[in-house]
């Protein structure tokens, strides 16, 4: 009786003990999930259930100077893919293709790959990018960015530049005013739910992007316009094979427009070409030729070695260190005054006058003049020039230079010439930047430097001689009715690549500026190499066609009252 | 658990708790010694008989007390209720927060369209296609009141 009133006791303890040692299992893995390993499970649910996305900063607007956006950012989605969670991967690549619009075969082998992430597609637009959501494929993901759009299509493309695949500036104030334009990017945490919806009252944190700042350029889109449209046609009319053009205003040194062409596509700049790409108006240098002849009559009258008005008497040939050098064209010795000289663009007579100037205060006037170093405009890859030390000039080297040759410049380098000429002979830095704009706050940008360069009565005189070679020299073809115009025509060959000497090929010029008598714009055309060696064929009929435009478009008074002869005697060289 | 029930017990015999499963047996005794049974009285039949159960006045919970607990239930599922609520308005305003960015950026898209047909190159295109042609010679007319004059090109540098 007393064994089998045991077993009930017995059973009770085995009982008991068993829950106990039960008990104490489950209070073993509670520890184990709760205190040693809390943090890991931790991390792992928050890996499933939060998640954190990068919020792209909204990269800044460029605008030009009217406020007209030249280059904007507008939201897109990059598609992409967790391989290893795709299990059939050519219907998932089949699916993908009708709505991205791109190759099964290539979809299929990067769905294929063996890596934890792979982009399929970027910068593609919210509306595809939410078709391709609607598929509710495993495996497939989407990440918010922003793709940079130019709605003025290749207008002052190689000035605005463009951007790469991750929205870092490349090229143009794309990539000069980077820093400006990207912002910092933000960070949102969202609990999801296993299809990716955000759970309501869950956790959610948002770190706030700061947007990039708004850059105003001093570009006038419509300027530019006539810019590019007249270098089109002065390319397709003369057979040059590039062309570049700068306008700007001498007093505020703000570039109106910079045009180069060929056109580049913004939006296609990896297939574009080199050529295509550059801002050659700042980033090229080349011997600029017969325009470079005002910083010699510059230094002359500066150094008092001749005026205007002094008759020189100028054979067509003149030997300089053992060298002979003449004028364009063969002509009996004459009797010029020196703006004849100039009107003529005759080498002989500019070579007399610099024999008298001297090769430092020649080479002190193109320092002077800010020719053999950087503007300072702010654009990236802005080339210096080349202009040797005076020491190492060679006796030919007062012959060649005081005519633009053996010396380069930039088309921008050259135009801040003629604008300190045009501005009373204060040399102003040129300007791309006109303010920064922080969320609606503008900040002006940095006031452009000034230096005096040579005196008002000199910048004077060299205006009137630019006059006379529009009245009566080279630079006819740029006359426009009603207006006093002063210009200089250049045309020089392009040296050989990698050796001495020159090619056959020519780069042509017109510099100018007008009203001369109150300059309000300073204009330059620079083309590469076309059919006729002629700047007044070539690059002085675009110079006028733009200026004509710009000077109907900012309203700029005549200078006269245009009579029908005036009228007809523009546009003959 | 039910309540054990007793009956009389005739002298000698030891006492058994009746209960549906536990039988525990105790020590005898005597009527005089326990204090929690009273005398059986002398004419009182030695035998077991069932004692009618008395109604538990004392343990029917208090109607207060229900009423409360059948607030506290309501109140719970109205808070359940309000949660699911809450839940669904939050999905609802997920959704709509998303379709308003659609549409801005569906804006954003047709402000760049409209810039894209406003640019100059644009607009010369199209005016070409409907026969346009650019003005080639410009004239300007001066106005009688400000008689035009050619200044001098030396202009302000004028010494």
């Amino acid at each position: 009786m007393a064994r089998r009133g045991a077993r009930p006791a017995l059973r009770l303890f085995a009982t008991l003990a068993g829950m106990s040692a039960a008990l104490a299992l489950v209070a073993a893995q509670l520890v184990r999930l709760q205190v040693v390993n809390a943090q890991t499970f931790e991390n792992l649910g928050s890996r499933q259930r939060v998640r954190s996305i990068a919020l792209p900063a909204e990269r800044g607007t460029i605008f030009d100077r009217n406020m007209v956006p030249l280059a904007v950012s507008v939201p897109a989605r990059a598609v992409f893919a967790n391989p290893q969670d795709i299990v059939d991967p050519e219907a998932t690549a089949r699916k993908l293709s009708e709505v991205l619009g791109l190759e099964v075969a290539l979809l299929r082998d990067r769905l294929k790959e063996d890596a934890p992430f792979v982009y399929l597609a970027r910068k593609v637009e919210v509306p595809v990018a939410d078709r391709v959501a609607e598929l509710n494929l495993a495996g497939i993901g989407m990440q918010p960015e922003s793709k940079r759009v130019y709605p003025q299509g290749s207008l002052a493309a190689q000035v605005v530049g463009f951007v790469g695949t991750d929205g870092e500036g490349l090229a143009g104030i794309e990539a000069g005013q980077g820093a400006l334009l990207a912002g910092t990017p933000g960070r949102q945490v969202t609990e999801v739910d296993p299809a990716g919806r955000p759970i309501p009252q869950g956790r959610r944190h948002i770190v706030e992007p700061l947007p990039g700042k708004d850059v105003v350029l001093t570009i006038d889109r419509n300027i530019q316009f006539a810019a590019e449209d007249a270098l089109d046609r002065a390319l397709a009319e003369t057979g040059a094979q590039r062309g570049s053009a700068v306008v700007i205003e001498p007093q505020s040194g703000e570039i109106l427009a910079m045009a180069n062409r060929p056109a580049l596509d913004p939006q296609l700049f990896a297939s574009a070409s080199a050529v295509a790409i550059r801002n050659r108006t700042v980033e090229d240098s080349y011997e600029p030729g017969s325009v470079n002849k005002l910083v010699t009559a510059a230094a002359a009258l500066e150094a008092g070695v001749t005026n205007p008005s002094e008759i020189l008497i100028v054979p067509d040939t003149i030997r300089i260190g053992g060298k002979i050098f003449s004028d364009y064209a063969p002509h009996p010795t004459s009797r010029w005054t020196y703006a004849d000289v100039l009107a003529r663009s005759s080498n002989v007579g500019t070579i007399m006058v610099a024999q008298r100037v001297g090769r430092q205060r020649m080479y002190d006037m193109l320092r002077k003049f800010g020719l053999g170093a950087p503007t300072g405009v702010g654009f990236p890859g802005e080339a210096t020039g080349i202009l040797q030390p005076v020491e190492r000039w060679y006796e030919t080297d007062m012959a060649t230079i005081p005519v633009g040759q053996g010396i380069a410049v930039t088309p921008l380098q050259m135009a801040t010439v003629y604008g300190a000429i045009a501005n009373d002979g204060t040399w102003t830095q040129p300007t791309l930047v006109r303010r920064i704009l922080d969320r609606g706050k503008a900040r002006p940008a940095q006031r452009p430097a000034q230096r005096p360069v040579i005196r008002p009565y000199t910048a004077a005189q060299l205006r009137a001689m630019l006059l006379g070679v529009v009245e009566s020299g080279t630079g006819r073809s740029a006359r426009i009715p009603g207006y006093l115009v002063g210009g200089k025509t250049g045309t020089a060959r392009i040296p050989l690549s990698g050796g001495r000497g020159y090619s056959k090929d020519v780069v042509t010029t017109f510099m100018g500026m007008v009203p001369v008598d109150r300059p309000r714009l300073v204009a330059a055309v620079v083309m590469d190499n076309p059919a006729t060696h002629f700047a007044a064929v070539t690059a002085a009929p675009a110079w006028k066609q733009i200026v004509e435009f710009a000077l109907g478009y900012l309203r700029i008074p005549p200078s006269f009252e245009a009579t029908t002869a005036d009228s007809n005697r523009g546009g003959t060289p | 658990m039910t309540t054990p029930q007793t009956g009389a017990l005739r002298r000698g015999e030891p006492e058994v708790i009746l209960e549906a499963a536990v039988h525990i047996p105790v020590e005898p005794v005597s009527p005089e010694q326990d204090p929690r049974r009273p005398a059986p009285a002398s004419d009182r039949p030695r035998h077991l008989h069932a004692v009618p159960a008395r109604p538990a006045r004392g343990r029917r919970p208090p109607r207060g007390l229900l009423a409360i607990a059948v607030l506290i239930g309501v109140a719970l599922l109205v808070v359940v209720s309000l949660n699911v609520l809450l839940g669904q308005s939050g999905v609802s305003e997920s959704d709509l927060e998303r379709a308003i960015e659609l549409k801005q950026q569906e804006v954003e898209l047709l402000e760049i369209d409209v810039l894209r047909l406003a640019a100059p190159s644009r607009i010369h295109q199209r005016a070409e296609q409907l026969g346009l042609v650019s003005a080639r010679d410009v004239s300007y007319l001066t106005p009688p009141t400000a008689p035009a004059s050619a200044s001098s090109p030396l202009g302000r540098g004028g010494r």
